[in-house]
């Protein structure tokens, strides 16, 4: 047997087998690194990692930052304008392009009213139309004056020009200055306060999130068990034209109900000078008794509460008033309005009472008004057409804000923790909803249609809530990877422990190994 | 299931009357001092245009409700279902000494929860969509985990259905009827079940029968149970939904007594007032206790803790009934009315001896006071056309078997009616070990699978995880005999997500549906066998973890060794010493013995 010495390299060092021996050991320790290393390790990692479905993240980053540059609305208004007046549709161009991007810089290429002359044969009722009138001179001494004439039921308007500015580009002043300052004043503002980021002048909490569909679920609620015969159905016809006009930004279904022994969850108390119980406006928060009276309803639609509420001192001719209101009615923030009801005459006490049209239809005029604030609508303009393509546009913007918002949401929670798994369906709704942001975009281009692609943003809106929200994602949320190291340590630490101490050997080896060769040498 | 008689019933008081809501209440003595109360409400909802709704529809029109639920109808009405029942059901009716169930069983349950819906559609699938979309919401609405129904515990009942469509409801030229059931016998019925329950009610427990409903004392009885029904009603141009909902509960008279004028905790009974048998040995050591006593004084706030607060609607003087059964001979009974601080009581008795029924019409609250000479004296129990028990046969983990025994207890009459069952998936059932055992008077009169017995079989074997095994008997027993069904299954694995947190507790069978028909094909009775714990093969849950760990161990130790082979060389022990002799630590080693010989060497001599 030669003298060998495993860790003394210096003795046979010469000896040819033993070289050979220990250069296939230190082969093989690399060959079983190499495979821990290349194989190994890979199959682990595959074998127990979660999935992580791609996520179109640049898109949905460049979407989100670009969103503003990709919208871009081009209102057209019509103009009818009498060959008296002194006006070129170029210069009145200019100059409304330019107040408004003195009022809103912000705005450039991205809102833009685009005027067109004739106005003929344009509905107005679909478009805007702006009707010229020159009004001449009565008298030396009275000169008249400009008017405006805003009609309450079109999206019509009429400018009345006298001689004081029917001429060089006054009246291209005046009409970009009514344009800007009345008729779109308010989506305007709107618009820009979504932009940035603020609460639009009309919401303060009251407007309900935007959904295609709304339940409109009208209830009468009776304090005492005697029954009531109450003619909605009639003043439900009375209220379908509204509806009608709104259909374009989203479905209404109605149903309606009654609901006996329906109590305040605090009593009122008689005011014996006003002859009348008197509800405090602090106690209007709590009129409504969520958890006894039945305002569920089990539908995945966003509901809008419209309540009446008749007292049972109608019986006794004792009405009920709300201080500070003289309405009768108040609102409640995101969720609807209630109107207590006061009989006129007083009610016999055998007889059934019925709440006839007459009666309801007033009711049901403030409970238009209540619906036209609860969906967010611009206060003014009056007319109806105008209010409702104004929120129409602004809705757009918000749903697309809001889906890319999200969508943003999504990206950073992902990108955040490491540990969560991002399944298939997140991904298919990620690109639905950037999809149909994309189709709402082209609709605004190629059409101008703002109805429609506010249809699709709100389906964009909803793919994305869906995507945030899936289950799979938010089940797996916290899956902590100790988990898997501490299942797994049994092979890991030894196998480990055993390649690490291999690794260090040969290389004291090979240290030593050279430091005897240069002796040598 | 509806029993003619009983529709004909609401339809004549529907009719009648021409209103939208009425209650009542039946309340009977039944022997050993219990008593069942049957709490009954009707709604009807106002006419109108049925339509039938596309899975991806919206609801269209306007819809009114006045009495009926506004919660409910969209549901229904969305998903197209012509009639729905839901029973909530808990305890065990002694048939034997409380004879038949109320309402000929029609409105009770198995142990458990049990909904079963007729579904308009195009095709199966769309009838399930529906069906599904429905449990869900009504999982929602009652607080029950109806929404675990799935293609698993679903059936579509053939033969016990055969009489379901009562309402004689025509679906559209295009559209087919199709019935669906399902049972979750595993679930609790307690009060969160019975809020919503009352929230259906245009009094939502306000007024009238229903005051009186309180979850403690509803659930605090031997057996209860709840039902909805809702079925659409159609005539030539409009429909409506009818809606029946009802409460029955058998209550412990005794225990109420105790609980109300003790607590609810049960205290030892004094030595005065404990009842001994004077016939036997009695003085201050020794009592043989008697039974319950028989003459007894109690009235519906004892049971109740509460009043029937008027009418249901006060200007309705028919909508609120009380219905009394009881023995004159024996029984008092009187009406209480309380108008704030004075009470007026008087005895009431009925047209007919036995039975007494009173309007409530007046806006007071009402009490009823019950007084008896013999509690054991009431009306004639009827017995039910038909016993059955069910159990489970078998000890092993792996098979298992199933026995049912019906008994007729008619002298004259043959009784048919069809056995319908419903097993999960991971009971494999064996149809071909099924044996019939027909006996008379004791004696096996005949073991073969007769058709004079087994007139007609359906069976539908299961699919794993996706459908149950599904079985029906159209069955024939003669007078004064018992036939008794046994066959065998195996019990499956199921895989390791699918046990329940609680799987060692077995597994909830659901109860077995017995529907009795007359001779003209009607359905007359209907009684169900109670639910069985079944249990399976339940792995060591901490296994999955045992074996990864293990496998890892083995697999390092056989890696370890193998690579140390590889990579070291072995030596024989004189080596190994040379080796060491010339290692830098047995240096170190070495120098510092003999440091510590020299120092012995100097410490000895001075011992010396």
């Amino acid at each position: 047997m030669p003298q060998t010495v495993l860790n003394d390299g210096s003795l046979n060092s010469r000896d040819p087998v033993q070289t050979t021996i220990q250069t296939v050991r230190r082969i093989i320790v690399f060959i079983v690194l190499l495979l821990v290393v290349g194989f190994g390790y890979p199959v682990f990692f595959f074998t127990t990692s979660i999935y992580r479905a791609d996520l179109p993240v640049d898109e949905i980053n460049e979407f989100s930052q670009f969103l503003k540059q990709k919208i871009h609305y081009k209102i057209p208004v019509y103009l009818d304008i009498p060959s008296t007046i002194q006006y070129s549709t170029t210069e009145a161009q200019s100059h409304l392009n330019e107040a408004l991007s003195k009022a809103y810089p912000e705005f450039a290429d991205f809102w833009t009213i685009d005027l067109i002359e004739g106005a003929k044969d344009i509905d107005p009722k679909e478009e805007y139309v702006v009707r010229f009138e020159y009004v001449p001179k009565t008298s030396e001494n009275e000169s008249p004056q400009e008017a405006i004439e805003i009609s309450p039921h079109s999206k019509e308007s009429k400018l009345f020009i006298t001689d004081a500015i029917n001429k060089g580009t006054l009246v291209g002043h005046f009409l970009s200055s009514v344009l800007i300052d009345m008729i779109f004043k308010e989506e305007l503002a709107d618009l820009s306060a979504v932009l940035a980021g603020k609460q639009s002048s009309a919401d303060k909490n009251i407007v309900l999130p935007y959904s295609a569909n709304y339940n409109l679920v009208f209830s009468l609620f009776v304090e005492n068990g005697r029954s009531i015969d109450w003619q909605i159905d009639q003043s439900i016809r009375q209220f379908q034209p509204i509806l009608d006009k709104l259909s374009h930004f989203a479905n209404f279904s109605i149903s309606t109900q009654v609901q006996y022994y329906s109590k305040l969850s605090k009593d009122l108390t008689f005011n014996e000078s006003r002859g009348a119980y008197i509800l405090q406006e602090s106690d209007l928060a709590t009129f409504i008794n969520f958890g006894d009276w039945n305002l569920d309803t089990h539908d995945m639609n966003p509901s809008i509460n419209f309540i009446i509420y008749f007292p049972e001192s109608n019986y006794e001719s004792k009405p009920w008033f709300i201080e500070n209101i003289d309405s009768n009615a108040f609102l409640v923030k995101q969720w609807g309005g209630v109107y207590i009801f006061n009989k006129d005459r007083p009610v016999l006490n055998d007889s059934k009472v019925s709440l006839v049209e007459s009666e309801l239809n007033p009711i049901m005029e403030t409970f238009a008004s209540q619906l036209f604030q609860l969906l967010g609508l611009p206060s003014f303009p009056k007319s109806p057409y105008m209010r409702i393509d104004s929120l129409s546009r602004i809705t757009l913007l918000k749903n697309l804000k809001k889906s890319l918002d999200n969508l943003r949401s999504l990206v950073k929670l992902t990108e955040s923790l490491d540990e969560i798994s991002i399944p298939e369906l997140t991904k298919e709704h990620v690109l639905e909803s950037l999809s149909f942001i994309k189709n709402a975009l082209i609709k605004l281009d190629v059409s101008q249609d703002y109805h429609a692609a506010m249809t699709l943003s709100a389906q964009a809106l909803k793919n994305s809530d869906r995507a945030f929200f899936e289950k799979e994602m938010v089940q797996q949320a916290y899956f902590p990877s100790e988990h898997r190291l501490a299942v797994f340590l049994p092979l890991l630490g030894p196998v480990g422990s055993i390649l690490t101490i291999a690794l260090l050997k040969l290389l004291m080896d090979l240290k030593s190994s050279r430091k005897s060769k240069k002796k040598t040498e | 299931m509806w029993n003619k008689v009983l529709v004909l019933l609401f339809c004549a008081v529907f009719a009648a009357a021409g209103r939208y809501y009425n209650e009542s209440l039946d309340l009977k003595p039944l022997p050993r001092n219990k008593l069942l109360a049957s709490f009954q409400f009707n709604v009807e909802s106002l006419p109108f245009d049925l339509k039938y709704y596309d899975t991806s529809a919206e609801l269209q029109g306007n819809h009114h409700y006045t009495y009926f639920p506004r919660a409910l109808g969209p549901i229904i009405e969305s998903t197209n279902t012509r009639e729905l029942h839901l029973r909530f059901t808990q305890g065990w009716w002694d048939s034997e000494s409380w004879g038949r169930l109320p309402s000929s069983g029609f409105q009770s349950g198995g142990t458990g929860v049990e909904v079963s819906a007729l579904i308009e559609a195009r095709d199966v699938q769309t009838a399930k969509a529906n069906w599904f979309k429905l449990t869900k919401t009504l999982s929602g609405f009652f607080c029950a985990s109806l929404n675990f129904i799935d293609d698993s515990i679903t059936t579509f009942p053939k033969h016990a259905a055969s009489s379901q469509n009562h309402t004689n409801y025509s679906s559209q030229p295009k559209n087919k009827l199709f019935f669906i059931r399902a049972a979750l016998p595993s679930e609790p019925i307690c009060t969160e079940n019975l809020t919503p329950f009352l929230k259906l009610l245009p009094t939502r427990g306000k007024s009238g029968v229903s005051s009186l409903l309180d979850g403690h004392k509803v659930f605090d009885s031997l057996w209860h149970g709840m039902s909805i029904d809702v079925r659409t009603d159609c005539d030539s141009k409009t429909c409506s939904l009818k809606m029946l909902q009802s409460v029955n509960q058998v209550v412990d008279i005794i225990r109420s007594k105790r609980k109300k004028e003790e607590g609810g905790l049960p205290k030892p009974t004094p030595g005065n007032k404990l009842r001994c048998d004077d016939t036997k040995t009695f003085n201050a050591w020794q009592c043989f206790p008697l039974s319950d006593p028989t003459n007894l004084e109690w009235s519906l706030e004892t049971i109740y803790g509460r009043r029937i607060i008027g009418p249901a609607f006060a200007d309705d003087p028919e909508s609120t009934v009380i219905n009394v059964d009881t023995e004159p001979s024996t029984w008092k009974v009187g009406l209480s009315k309380n108008r704030g601080d004075v009470t007026e009581s008087y005895h009431i008795s009925g047209p007919k001896k036995n039975h007494i029924s009173e309007y409530l019409r007046e806006q007071v609250k009402y009490d009823f006071q019950f007084e008896t000479s013999n509690s054991s004296v009431v009306n004639p129990i009827k017995a039910p056309p038909l016993y059955v028990t069910r159990s489970l046969t078998g000890y092993s983990q792996d098979k298992g078997g199933l026995r049912v025994t019906f008994t007729n207890p008619s002298d004259e009459e043959t009784v048919d009616f069809v056995y319908f069952e419903s097993l999960p998936w991971f009971m494999r059932l064996y149809l071909h070990t099924l044996t019939v055992e027909v006996k008379k008077d004791g004696e096996i009169i005949s073991n073969a699978i007769d058709t004079s017995y087994i007139k007609d079989r359906f069976y539908k074997p299961a699919v794993d995880r996706k459908r149950p095994s599904h079985l029906e008997l159209s069955i024939s027993i003669p007078p004064k005999s018992s036939l008794t069904l046994t066959y065998q299954f195996d019990k499956s694995l199921l895989l390791y997500h699918e046990y329940p947190p609680d799987a060692n507790h077995g597994f909830a069978i659901e109860p077995a549906v017995v529907t009795i028909f007359d001779k003209d094909g009607n359905d007359i009775y209907e009684a169900r066998t109670t639910s069985l714990l079944l249990t399976l093969p339940t792995p060591d849950f901490s296994m999955p973890y045992n074996v990864i760990i293990l496998t890892c161990t083995v697999m390092s130790l056989a890696f370890g060794t193998i690579f140390n082979l590889l990579i070291k060389k072995v030596i024989t022990e004189e080596e190994m010493e040379e080796i060491t002799k010339s290692s830098k630590i047995n240096i170190a080693v070495a120098k510092i013995k003999s440091r510590v010989q020299q120092l012995k060497a100097l410490i000895k001599p001075k011992k010396e």
